[in-house]
Protein backbone atom coordinates (compact mmCIF):
# COMPACT_ATOMS: atom_id res chain seq x y z
CA UNK A 1 0.00 0.00 0.00
CA UNK A 2 1.10 3.52 -0.68
CA UNK A 3 1.63 5.51 2.47
CA UNK A 4 1.74 8.85 0.74
CA UNK A 5 -1.94 8.67 -0.06
CA UNK A 6 -3.20 7.29 3.21
CA UNK A 7 -5.11 9.67 5.39
CA UNK A 8 -4.02 9.87 8.99
CA UNK A 9 -6.49 11.96 10.85
CA UNK A 10 -4.92 13.77 13.75
CA UNK A 11 -6.82 13.32 16.96
CA UNK A 12 -9.95 15.38 16.69
CA UNK A 13 -9.74 16.20 20.38
CA UNK A 14 -8.49 19.76 20.40
CA UNK A 15 -9.13 20.68 24.00
CA UNK A 16 -7.45 18.75 26.78
CA UNK A 17 -7.55 15.15 25.66
CA UNK A 18 -9.58 13.58 28.39
CA UNK A 19 -10.02 9.87 28.66
CA UNK A 20 -13.50 8.44 29.09
CA UNK A 21 -13.73 6.25 32.19
CA UNK A 22 -14.34 3.12 30.11
CA UNK A 23 -11.17 3.77 28.08
CA UNK A 24 -9.28 4.18 31.36
CA UNK A 25 -10.56 0.83 32.61
CA UNK A 26 -9.67 -0.66 29.25
CA UNK A 27 -6.12 0.69 29.62
CA UNK A 28 -5.75 -0.98 33.03
CA UNK A 29 -7.23 -4.22 31.72
CA UNK A 30 -4.95 -4.24 28.66
CA UNK A 31 -1.88 -3.60 30.79
CA UNK A 32 -2.85 -6.49 33.10
CA UNK A 33 -3.56 -8.77 30.16
CA UNK A 34 -0.14 -8.25 28.60
CA UNK A 35 1.65 -8.48 31.92
CA UNK A 36 0.04 -11.88 32.49
CA UNK A 37 0.87 -12.91 28.95
CA UNK A 38 4.49 -11.87 29.42
CA UNK A 39 4.70 -13.84 32.67
CA UNK A 40 3.32 -16.94 30.97
CA UNK A 41 5.72 -16.49 28.07
CA UNK A 42 8.73 -16.63 30.35
CA UNK A 43 8.62 -20.27 31.46
CA UNK A 44 12.22 -20.00 32.63
CA UNK A 45 11.12 -17.31 35.04
CA UNK A 46 7.84 -18.91 36.01
CA UNK A 47 9.09 -22.46 36.44
CA UNK A 48 11.28 -22.04 39.53
CA UNK A 49 8.67 -19.91 41.25
CA UNK A 50 5.98 -22.51 40.68
CA UNK A 51 7.89 -25.76 40.63
CA UNK A 52 10.27 -25.20 43.53
CA UNK A 53 7.61 -24.89 46.26
CA UNK A 54 5.68 -27.83 44.81
CA UNK A 55 8.76 -30.07 44.64
CA UNK A 56 9.94 -29.07 48.10
CA UNK A 57 6.53 -29.67 49.59
CA UNK A 58 6.25 -32.98 47.78
CA UNK A 59 9.51 -34.10 49.35
CA UNK A 60 9.29 -32.69 52.87
CA UNK A 61 5.55 -32.43 53.33
CA UNK A 62 4.34 -35.59 51.66
CA UNK A 63 7.17 -38.10 51.31
CA UNK A 64 8.82 -37.41 54.67
CA UNK A 65 6.03 -36.04 56.88
CA UNK A 66 3.05 -37.56 55.06
CA UNK A 67 2.94 -40.91 56.88
CA UNK A 68 2.68 -39.20 60.29
CA UNK A 69 0.14 -36.64 59.11
CA UNK A 70 -2.79 -38.84 60.05
CA UNK A 71 -1.64 -39.10 63.66
CA UNK A 72 -0.69 -35.48 64.01
CA UNK A 73 -2.81 -33.29 61.72
CA UNK A 74 -1.65 -30.06 63.38
CA UNK A 75 1.97 -30.64 62.37
CA UNK A 76 0.85 -31.47 58.83
CA UNK A 77 -1.02 -28.16 58.70
CA UNK A 78 2.01 -26.25 60.03
CA UNK A 79 4.28 -27.80 57.40
CA UNK A 80 1.76 -27.15 54.64
CA UNK A 81 1.25 -23.52 55.67
CA UNK A 82 5.01 -22.88 55.71
CA UNK A 83 5.59 -24.23 52.21
CA UNK A 84 2.51 -22.49 50.85
CA UNK A 85 3.63 -19.13 52.24
CA UNK A 86 7.13 -19.78 50.90
CA UNK A 87 5.50 -20.02 47.47
CA UNK A 88 3.84 -16.63 48.05
CA UNK A 89 6.99 -14.65 48.83
CA UNK A 90 8.84 -15.46 45.57
CA UNK A 91 6.42 -14.17 42.91
CA UNK A 92 6.12 -10.87 44.78
CA UNK A 93 9.78 -10.18 45.39
CA UNK A 94 11.22 -11.60 42.19
CA UNK A 95 8.40 -10.81 39.78
CA UNK A 96 8.06 -7.25 40.92
CA UNK A 97 11.59 -6.36 41.94
CA UNK A 98 13.59 -7.83 39.12
CA UNK A 99 11.00 -7.00 36.49
CA UNK A 100 10.96 -3.36 37.51
CA UNK A 101 14.74 -3.09 37.75
CA UNK A 102 15.15 -4.57 34.27
CA UNK A 103 12.53 -2.19 32.93
CA UNK A 104 14.36 0.71 34.53
CA UNK A 105 17.74 -0.32 33.14
CA UNK A 106 16.38 -0.89 29.64
CA UNK A 107 14.88 2.59 29.40
CA UNK A 108 11.38 1.14 29.13
CA UNK A 109 10.31 2.75 32.39
CA UNK A 110 11.36 6.16 31.06
CA UNK A 111 9.30 5.60 27.94
CA UNK A 112 6.33 4.49 30.04
CA UNK A 113 6.62 7.66 32.11
CA UNK A 114 6.56 9.72 28.93
CA UNK A 115 3.65 7.80 27.44
CA UNK A 116 0.15 8.55 28.68
CA UNK A 117 -0.02 5.25 30.51
CA UNK A 118 -2.45 5.77 33.41
CA UNK A 119 -0.59 6.28 36.67
CA UNK A 120 -0.53 2.99 38.49
CA UNK A 121 -1.39 0.78 35.52
CA UNK A 122 2.12 -0.64 35.49
CA UNK A 123 2.00 -1.43 39.22
CA UNK A 124 -1.53 -2.75 39.06
CA UNK A 125 -0.62 -5.07 36.20
CA UNK A 126 2.43 -6.41 38.00
CA UNK A 127 0.43 -6.92 41.17
CA UNK A 128 -2.23 -8.84 39.26
CA UNK A 129 0.47 -10.97 37.61
CA UNK A 130 2.04 -11.74 40.99
CA UNK A 131 -1.33 -12.60 42.51
CA UNK A 132 -2.10 -14.84 39.54
CA UNK A 133 1.22 -16.65 39.97
CA UNK A 134 0.39 -17.23 43.64
CA UNK A 135 -3.11 -18.44 42.77
CA UNK A 136 -1.57 -20.88 40.31
CA UNK A 137 0.91 -22.35 42.76
CA UNK A 138 -1.70 -22.60 45.53
CA UNK A 139 -3.99 -24.37 43.07
CA UNK A 140 -1.28 -27.02 42.81
CA UNK A 141 -0.26 -27.15 46.47
CA UNK A 142 -3.71 -27.33 48.04
CA UNK A 143 -4.96 -30.46 46.20
CA UNK A 144 -1.55 -32.04 46.73
CA UNK A 145 -1.81 -31.49 50.48
CA UNK A 146 -5.46 -32.46 50.74
CA UNK A 147 -5.40 -35.64 48.67
CA UNK A 148 -1.82 -36.89 48.97
CA UNK A 149 -0.59 -35.36 52.20
CA UNK A 150 -3.59 -36.24 54.36
CA UNK A 151 -3.75 -32.60 55.47
CA UNK A 152 -7.20 -31.79 56.89
CA UNK A 153 -8.33 -28.92 54.68
CA UNK A 154 -12.08 -28.23 54.65
CA UNK A 155 -13.39 -26.02 51.84
CA UNK A 156 -14.09 -23.01 54.08
CA UNK A 157 -10.55 -22.94 55.41
CA UNK A 158 -9.11 -23.32 51.92
CA UNK A 159 -10.88 -20.16 50.81
CA UNK A 160 -9.62 -17.97 53.64
CA UNK A 161 -6.14 -19.54 53.43
CA UNK A 162 -5.96 -18.86 49.67
CA UNK A 163 -7.15 -15.31 50.26
CA UNK A 164 -4.32 -14.76 52.77
CA UNK A 165 -1.83 -16.11 50.23
CA UNK A 166 -3.10 -14.14 47.25
CA UNK A 167 -3.41 -10.84 49.13
CA UNK A 168 -0.31 -11.65 51.12
CA UNK A 169 1.87 -11.38 48.01
CA UNK A 170 1.34 -7.61 47.99
CA UNK A 171 3.74 -6.67 50.84
CA UNK A 172 6.42 -8.70 49.06
CA UNK A 173 5.60 -6.93 45.79
CA UNK A 174 6.26 -3.70 47.70
CA UNK A 175 9.62 -5.00 48.99
CA UNK A 176 10.51 -6.05 45.43
CA UNK A 177 9.42 -2.66 44.17
CA UNK A 178 11.71 -0.96 46.67
CA UNK A 179 14.69 -3.05 45.57
CA UNK A 180 13.80 -2.59 41.89
CA UNK A 181 13.58 1.16 42.24
CA UNK A 182 17.04 1.44 43.78
CA UNK A 183 19.25 -1.11 42.02
CA UNK A 184 19.96 -1.95 38.38
CA UNK A 185 18.56 -4.88 36.45
CA UNK A 186 21.79 -6.85 36.74
CA UNK A 187 22.14 -6.28 40.49
CA UNK A 188 18.49 -6.89 41.36
CA UNK A 189 18.51 -10.73 41.44
CA UNK A 190 21.45 -10.70 43.87
CA UNK A 191 19.95 -8.12 46.17
CA UNK A 192 16.54 -9.80 46.17
CA UNK A 193 18.17 -13.14 47.04
CA UNK A 194 20.07 -11.48 49.85
CA UNK A 195 16.77 -10.61 51.50
CA UNK A 196 14.77 -13.59 50.28
CA UNK A 197 16.86 -16.51 51.56
CA UNK A 198 17.45 -15.31 55.12
CA UNK A 199 13.81 -14.31 55.35
CA UNK A 200 12.30 -17.62 54.27
CA UNK A 201 14.66 -19.54 56.54
CA UNK A 202 14.54 -17.30 59.61
CA UNK A 203 10.78 -16.78 59.43
CA UNK A 204 10.43 -20.46 60.24
CA UNK A 205 8.54 -21.33 57.06
CA UNK A 206 10.42 -24.61 56.70
CA UNK A 207 10.37 -27.44 59.18
CA UNK A 208 14.13 -27.02 59.65
CA UNK A 209 15.72 -26.30 63.01
CA UNK A 210 16.44 -22.63 63.70
CA UNK A 211 18.90 -21.56 66.42
CA UNK A 212 16.97 -20.63 69.56
CA UNK A 213 18.50 -17.15 69.60
CA UNK A 214 17.10 -16.44 66.14
CA UNK A 215 13.67 -17.87 66.85
CA UNK A 216 12.55 -14.83 68.79
CA UNK A 217 13.98 -12.60 66.07
CA UNK A 218 11.64 -14.20 63.52
CA UNK A 219 9.17 -11.38 64.20
CA UNK A 220 11.35 -8.95 62.25
CA UNK A 221 10.58 -10.78 58.99
CA UNK A 222 7.37 -9.96 57.09
CA UNK A 223 7.12 -13.59 55.95
CA UNK A 224 6.74 -14.64 59.60
CA UNK A 225 3.71 -12.39 59.95
CA UNK A 226 2.24 -13.69 56.72
CA UNK A 227 2.60 -17.26 57.98
CA UNK A 228 0.94 -16.31 61.26
CA UNK A 229 -2.06 -15.04 59.29
CA UNK A 230 -2.10 -18.21 57.20
CA UNK A 231 -1.99 -20.40 60.33
CA UNK A 232 -4.84 -18.39 61.77
CA UNK A 233 -6.84 -18.96 58.58
CA UNK A 234 -6.26 -22.70 59.05
CA UNK A 235 -7.60 -22.43 62.58
CA UNK A 236 -4.29 -23.08 64.31
CA UNK A 237 -3.08 -21.32 67.44
CA UNK A 238 -0.68 -18.44 66.64
CA UNK A 239 1.92 -16.58 68.65
CA UNK A 240 0.77 -13.13 67.54
CA UNK A 241 -2.72 -11.74 67.03
CA UNK A 242 -4.21 -11.29 63.57
CA UNK A 243 -4.37 -7.52 64.01
CA UNK A 244 -0.68 -7.21 64.81
CA UNK A 245 0.42 -9.36 61.86
CA UNK A 246 -1.87 -7.62 59.39
CA UNK A 247 -0.73 -4.27 60.77
CA UNK A 248 2.95 -5.17 60.33
CA UNK A 249 2.37 -6.28 56.74
CA UNK A 250 0.41 -3.12 55.95
CA UNK A 251 3.14 -0.99 57.49
CA UNK A 252 5.86 -2.78 55.50
CA UNK A 253 3.83 -2.23 52.32
CA UNK A 254 3.26 1.45 53.07
CA UNK A 255 6.91 2.18 53.95
CA UNK A 256 8.26 0.36 50.89
CA UNK A 257 5.73 2.08 48.63
CA UNK A 258 6.57 5.47 50.08
CA UNK A 259 10.30 5.14 49.49
CA UNK A 260 9.99 3.54 46.05
CA UNK A 261 7.55 6.12 44.75
CA UNK A 262 9.75 8.89 46.10
CA UNK A 263 12.76 7.33 44.42
CA UNK A 264 10.98 6.70 41.10
CA UNK A 265 9.60 10.22 41.00
CA UNK A 266 13.11 11.59 41.43
CA UNK A 267 15.21 9.45 39.17
CA UNK A 268 12.76 7.39 37.14
CA UNK B 1 16.56 34.56 12.22
CA UNK B 2 13.50 32.41 12.69
CA UNK B 3 10.50 34.27 11.42
CA UNK B 4 8.03 34.47 14.28
CA UNK B 5 4.44 33.98 13.37
CA UNK B 6 2.31 34.95 16.32
CA UNK B 7 -0.83 33.53 14.73
CA UNK B 8 0.62 30.01 14.74
CA UNK B 9 -0.27 28.35 18.01
CA UNK B 10 2.51 26.54 19.79
CA UNK B 11 2.41 22.84 20.59
CA UNK B 12 5.38 22.88 22.88
CA UNK B 13 7.95 25.35 24.05
CA UNK B 14 11.20 25.66 25.92
CA UNK B 15 11.79 29.16 27.22
CA UNK B 16 15.31 29.94 28.31
CA UNK B 17 15.81 26.56 29.95
CA UNK B 18 19.00 25.41 31.58
CA UNK B 19 19.64 22.02 33.04
CA UNK B 20 22.72 20.48 34.58
CA UNK B 21 23.39 16.90 35.64
CA UNK B 22 25.92 17.07 38.44
CA UNK B 23 28.70 19.20 37.07
CA UNK B 24 27.79 18.66 33.43
CA UNK B 25 25.82 21.46 31.84
CA UNK B 26 23.40 19.66 29.53
CA UNK B 27 21.50 22.73 28.39
CA UNK B 28 22.23 26.41 28.79
CA UNK B 29 19.58 29.03 28.07
CA UNK B 30 17.85 27.16 25.25
CA UNK B 31 14.58 28.35 23.74
CA UNK B 32 12.74 26.19 21.25
CA UNK B 33 9.23 26.68 19.85
CA UNK B 34 7.33 23.86 18.22
CA UNK B 35 4.51 25.17 16.08
CA UNK B 36 1.42 23.36 14.94
CA UNK B 37 1.87 21.36 11.76
CA UNK B 38 5.59 21.80 11.34
CA UNK B 39 8.49 19.41 11.39
CA UNK B 40 11.29 20.72 13.54
CA UNK B 41 14.64 18.99 13.37
CA UNK B 42 17.03 19.24 16.31
CA UNK B 43 20.55 18.70 15.09
CA UNK B 44 23.86 18.50 16.83
CA UNK B 45 26.71 16.18 17.71
CA UNK B 46 26.47 13.62 20.52
CA UNK B 47 26.14 15.29 23.89
CA UNK B 48 24.80 18.48 22.35
CA UNK B 49 21.66 18.38 24.49
CA UNK B 50 19.16 16.96 22.00
CA UNK B 51 17.86 14.22 24.29
CA UNK B 52 17.78 16.53 27.30
CA UNK B 53 15.67 19.01 25.33
CA UNK B 54 13.17 16.28 24.52
CA UNK B 55 13.21 14.97 28.10
CA UNK B 56 12.33 18.46 29.36
CA UNK B 57 9.51 18.79 26.82
CA UNK B 58 8.13 15.43 27.96
CA UNK B 59 8.41 16.30 31.64
CA UNK B 60 10.93 13.50 32.32
CA UNK B 61 13.25 16.09 33.82
CA UNK B 62 12.54 19.49 35.27
CA UNK B 63 14.54 22.50 34.06
CA UNK B 64 16.82 24.11 36.65
CA UNK B 65 15.66 27.44 35.33
CA UNK B 66 13.44 28.59 32.49
CA UNK B 67 10.14 27.01 31.56
CA UNK B 68 8.95 24.04 29.54
CA UNK B 69 5.37 23.73 28.33
CA UNK B 70 3.45 21.12 26.39
CA UNK B 71 0.22 22.37 24.82
CA UNK B 72 0.40 25.34 27.15
CA UNK B 73 0.53 23.14 30.27
CA UNK B 74 3.38 21.84 32.38
CA UNK B 75 4.79 18.74 30.65
CA UNK B 76 4.18 15.56 32.57
CA UNK B 77 0.44 16.17 32.96
CA UNK B 78 -1.27 13.11 31.59
CA UNK B 79 -3.78 15.13 29.55
CA UNK B 80 -0.93 16.77 27.63
CA UNK B 81 0.83 13.45 27.17
CA UNK B 82 -2.31 11.97 25.62
CA UNK B 83 -1.72 14.28 22.65
CA UNK B 84 1.87 13.17 22.18
CA UNK B 85 3.47 10.18 20.45
CA UNK B 86 6.99 9.13 21.30
CA UNK B 87 9.75 7.10 19.74
CA UNK B 88 12.81 6.81 21.95
CA UNK B 89 15.98 5.34 20.61
CA UNK B 90 17.33 4.08 23.90
CA UNK B 91 14.12 2.46 25.14
CA UNK B 92 13.97 -1.31 24.73
CA UNK B 93 10.36 -2.32 24.35
CA UNK B 94 9.16 -5.52 26.09
CA UNK B 95 11.00 -8.34 24.27
CA UNK B 96 8.31 -10.99 24.63
CA UNK B 97 5.42 -8.96 23.24
CA UNK B 98 4.47 -9.31 19.58
CA UNK B 99 4.33 -6.22 17.36
CA UNK B 100 0.54 -6.33 17.04
CA UNK B 101 0.19 -6.65 20.81
CA UNK B 102 2.63 -3.82 21.37
CA UNK B 103 0.55 -1.49 19.21
CA UNK B 104 -2.62 -2.65 20.95
CA UNK B 105 -1.07 -2.01 24.36
CA UNK B 106 0.23 1.48 23.55
CA UNK B 107 -3.07 2.33 21.80
CA UNK B 108 -4.92 1.58 25.01
CA UNK B 109 -3.28 4.61 26.66
CA UNK B 110 -4.90 7.03 24.20
CA UNK B 111 -8.50 8.26 24.10
CA UNK B 112 -9.02 7.86 20.36
CA UNK B 113 -6.36 5.64 18.79
CA UNK B 114 -6.13 4.39 15.21
CA UNK B 115 -7.29 0.81 14.61
CA UNK B 116 -4.32 -1.56 14.98
CA UNK B 117 -4.81 -2.78 11.38
CA UNK B 118 -4.39 0.78 10.06
CA UNK B 119 -1.25 1.33 12.11
CA UNK B 120 0.27 -1.88 10.72
CA UNK B 121 -0.55 -0.80 7.16
CA UNK B 122 0.66 2.72 7.62
CA UNK B 123 4.01 1.72 9.05
CA UNK B 124 4.55 -1.33 6.84
CA UNK B 125 4.74 -3.50 9.93
CA UNK B 126 2.00 -5.90 8.81
CA UNK B 127 4.48 -8.69 8.01
CA UNK B 128 6.04 -8.26 11.47
CA UNK B 129 2.73 -8.25 13.36
CA UNK B 130 3.05 -11.74 14.83
CA UNK B 131 6.73 -11.58 15.66
CA UNK B 132 8.01 -10.90 19.17
CA UNK B 133 9.82 -7.60 19.51
CA UNK B 134 13.05 -9.34 20.55
CA UNK B 135 13.13 -11.29 17.26
CA UNK B 136 13.15 -8.14 15.11
CA UNK B 137 16.21 -6.68 13.41
CA UNK B 138 17.39 -3.20 14.35
CA UNK B 139 15.52 -1.57 11.48
CA UNK B 140 12.37 -3.57 12.16
CA UNK B 141 12.48 -2.52 15.82
CA UNK B 142 12.62 1.06 14.59
CA UNK B 143 9.47 0.52 12.54
CA UNK B 144 7.69 -1.12 15.49
CA UNK B 145 8.66 1.83 17.70
CA UNK B 146 7.40 4.18 15.03
CA UNK B 147 4.11 2.28 14.89
CA UNK B 148 3.77 2.60 18.67
CA UNK B 149 4.51 6.32 18.39
CA UNK B 150 1.77 7.12 15.89
CA UNK B 151 -0.94 4.70 17.03
CA UNK B 152 -2.56 7.19 19.43
CA UNK B 153 -3.22 9.75 16.67
CA UNK B 154 -0.90 12.24 18.35
CA UNK B 155 -0.93 15.94 17.58
CA UNK B 156 2.75 16.12 18.39
CA UNK B 157 5.25 13.40 17.63
CA UNK B 158 8.72 13.11 19.16
CA UNK B 159 11.03 10.99 17.04
CA UNK B 160 14.54 10.21 18.21
CA UNK B 161 16.71 9.02 15.31
CA UNK B 162 13.75 7.35 13.62
CA UNK B 163 15.59 6.01 10.59
CA UNK B 164 18.81 4.73 12.20
CA UNK B 165 19.34 1.21 10.90
CA UNK B 166 16.65 1.38 8.21
CA UNK B 167 17.46 0.44 4.63
CA UNK B 168 16.97 3.11 1.98
CA UNK B 169 13.55 1.86 0.89
CA UNK B 170 12.18 1.69 4.41
CA UNK B 171 13.61 5.12 5.12
CA UNK B 172 11.94 6.62 2.05
CA UNK B 173 8.63 5.09 3.09
CA UNK B 174 8.97 6.42 6.61
CA UNK B 175 9.79 9.86 5.24
CA UNK B 176 6.67 9.69 3.07
CA UNK B 177 4.57 8.80 6.11
CA UNK B 178 6.07 11.71 8.05
CA UNK B 179 5.27 14.12 5.22
CA UNK B 180 1.69 12.84 5.16
CA UNK B 181 1.40 13.26 8.91
CA UNK B 182 2.67 16.84 8.72
CA UNK B 183 0.34 17.57 5.80
CA UNK B 184 -2.54 16.44 8.01
CA UNK B 185 -1.56 18.78 10.80
CA UNK B 186 0.68 16.67 13.04
CA UNK B 187 3.68 18.49 14.48
CA UNK B 188 6.90 16.54 14.61
CA UNK B 189 10.10 17.02 16.56
CA UNK B 190 12.89 15.00 15.03
CA UNK B 191 16.37 14.48 16.36
CA UNK B 192 18.73 13.03 13.83
CA UNK B 193 22.31 12.48 12.88
CA UNK B 194 21.33 12.17 9.22
CA UNK B 195 21.50 15.69 7.94
CA UNK B 196 19.88 14.71 4.66
CA UNK B 197 16.90 13.66 6.74
CA UNK B 198 16.53 17.16 8.15
CA UNK B 199 17.22 18.57 4.70
CA UNK B 200 14.49 16.42 3.17
CA UNK B 201 11.83 16.90 5.83
CA UNK B 202 12.33 19.82 8.17
CA UNK B 203 10.44 23.09 8.03
CA UNK B 204 12.79 24.40 10.64
CA UNK B 205 16.06 23.37 12.17
CA UNK B 206 17.57 24.00 15.59
CA UNK B 207 21.28 23.39 15.88
CA UNK B 208 22.60 22.58 19.35
CA UNK B 209 26.21 22.26 20.40
CA UNK B 210 27.48 21.73 23.94
CA UNK B 211 24.08 22.47 25.39
CA UNK B 212 23.73 25.81 23.66
CA UNK B 213 21.56 26.80 20.77
CA UNK B 214 23.91 27.69 17.95
CA UNK B 215 21.39 28.49 15.27
CA UNK B 216 17.74 28.19 14.38
CA UNK B 217 15.87 28.76 11.15
CA UNK B 218 14.79 27.07 7.96
CA UNK B 219 17.18 24.70 6.22
CA UNK B 220 17.98 27.46 3.73
CA UNK B 221 18.57 30.00 6.48
CA UNK B 222 20.97 27.68 8.28
CA UNK B 223 22.74 26.97 5.03
CA UNK B 224 22.97 30.70 4.32
CA UNK B 225 24.63 31.23 7.68
CA UNK B 226 27.59 29.45 6.26
CA UNK B 227 27.50 31.16 2.91
CA UNK B 228 30.12 29.10 1.23
CA UNK B 229 30.22 27.90 -2.33
CA UNK B 230 32.58 25.36 -3.69
CA UNK B 231 34.01 25.73 -7.19
CA UNK B 232 35.83 22.90 -8.83
CA UNK B 233 37.55 23.07 -12.22
CA UNK B 234 40.55 21.97 -14.20
CA UNK B 235 42.84 24.92 -14.79
CA UNK B 236 46.39 25.78 -15.68
CA UNK B 237 46.46 28.38 -12.89
CA UNK B 238 48.48 27.50 -9.82
CA UNK B 239 46.96 27.33 -6.34
CA UNK B 240 48.86 30.48 -5.34
CA UNK B 241 47.53 32.35 -8.36
CA UNK B 242 43.97 31.38 -7.41
CA UNK B 243 44.49 32.40 -3.79
CA UNK B 244 45.29 35.88 -5.04
CA UNK B 245 41.74 36.25 -6.42
CA UNK B 246 39.48 38.36 -4.20
CA UNK B 247 36.95 36.40 -2.14
CA UNK B 248 38.77 33.07 -2.31
CA UNK B 249 38.90 31.47 1.13
CA UNK B 250 40.78 28.28 0.48
CA UNK B 251 42.20 26.25 -2.39
CA UNK B 252 43.29 22.68 -2.58
CA UNK B 253 44.17 20.42 -5.45
CA UNK B 254 42.62 17.00 -5.85
CA UNK B 255 44.52 15.28 -8.67
CA UNK B 256 43.89 17.54 -11.69
CA UNK B 257 40.83 19.16 -10.10
CA UNK B 258 41.24 22.44 -8.29
CA UNK B 259 38.77 22.84 -5.37
CA UNK B 260 38.13 26.43 -4.41
CA UNK B 261 36.05 27.65 -1.50
CA UNK B 262 34.53 31.12 -1.87
CA UNK B 263 31.90 33.28 -0.27
CA UNK B 264 30.43 34.41 -3.59
CA UNK B 265 30.83 32.20 -6.62
CA UNK B 266 30.05 34.49 -9.55
CA UNK B 267 32.86 37.13 -9.30
CA UNK B 268 35.39 34.41 -8.60
CA UNK B 269 34.31 32.36 -11.64
CA UNK B 270 34.47 35.45 -13.83
CA UNK B 271 37.98 36.19 -12.64
CA UNK B 272 39.06 32.57 -13.14
CA UNK B 273 37.75 32.49 -16.70
CA UNK B 274 39.45 35.80 -17.54
CA UNK B 275 42.78 34.50 -16.33
CA UNK B 276 42.51 31.06 -17.89
CA UNK B 277 40.54 30.77 -21.14
CA UNK B 278 41.27 27.04 -21.29
CA UNK B 279 39.57 26.38 -17.90
CA UNK B 280 37.20 23.37 -18.13
CA UNK B 281 34.98 21.02 -16.09
CA UNK B 282 33.64 23.96 -14.09
CA UNK B 283 31.22 23.06 -11.30
CA UNK B 284 29.70 25.18 -8.54
CA UNK B 285 28.19 23.60 -5.39
CA UNK B 286 26.28 25.17 -2.58
CA UNK B 287 27.39 24.09 0.87
CA UNK B 288 24.91 21.49 2.19
CA UNK B 289 23.30 21.43 5.60
CA UNK B 290 26.00 19.00 6.66
CA UNK B 291 28.77 21.51 6.05
CA UNK B 292 26.74 24.28 7.64
CA UNK B 293 26.06 22.32 10.82
CA UNK B 294 29.62 21.08 11.04
CA UNK B 295 30.89 24.62 10.80
CA UNK B 296 28.37 25.98 13.29
CA UNK B 297 29.00 23.29 15.88
CA UNK B 298 32.77 23.51 15.46
CA UNK B 299 32.51 27.23 15.98
CA UNK B 300 30.65 26.63 19.24
CA UNK B 301 33.15 24.07 20.42
CA UNK B 302 36.21 26.23 19.93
Amino acid sequence: MNTTTSVIPVSSVTAAATMPFTRLLHAYATECRYELLRTLRQPIFLFPMLALPVLLYLFFGIVLAGPQAGSNPQVALYVFSGFAMFSVVGPGMFGFGIGLAVERSSGLLTLKRALPMPAGANFAARMVASMAAVALVLAMLIPLAKYFGNVPLPAGKIMSFAAVGILGVLPFCAIGLLVGSYVSGTAAPGVVNLIYFPMIYLSGLFPFPIPESLKTAAVIWPAYHLNQLALHALGLPTRLGVGICAGVLLAVTAVCLFFSIRRLARVG
Amino acid sequence: MAIENAAEPLCAQLEGVSRRFGKTVALQDVSIDIRRGELLAILGPNGAGKSTSIALLLGLHQPDCGRATLFGRPPGEIDSRRRVGIMMQEANLPPDIRVRELIHLVSSYYPDPLPVRDVLDLTQTGPLASRPYAALSGGQKRLAQFAAAICGRPQLLFLDEPTAGLDIQARERLWATLRTLVAHGTSIVLTTHYLEEAEALANRVVVLARGRMVATGTVNEIRALVARKKISCVTSLSADEIRAIAGVQSVHQDREQMCISVREAEPAVLELLMRDRSLRDLEIHRAGLAEAVAELTEGAAS
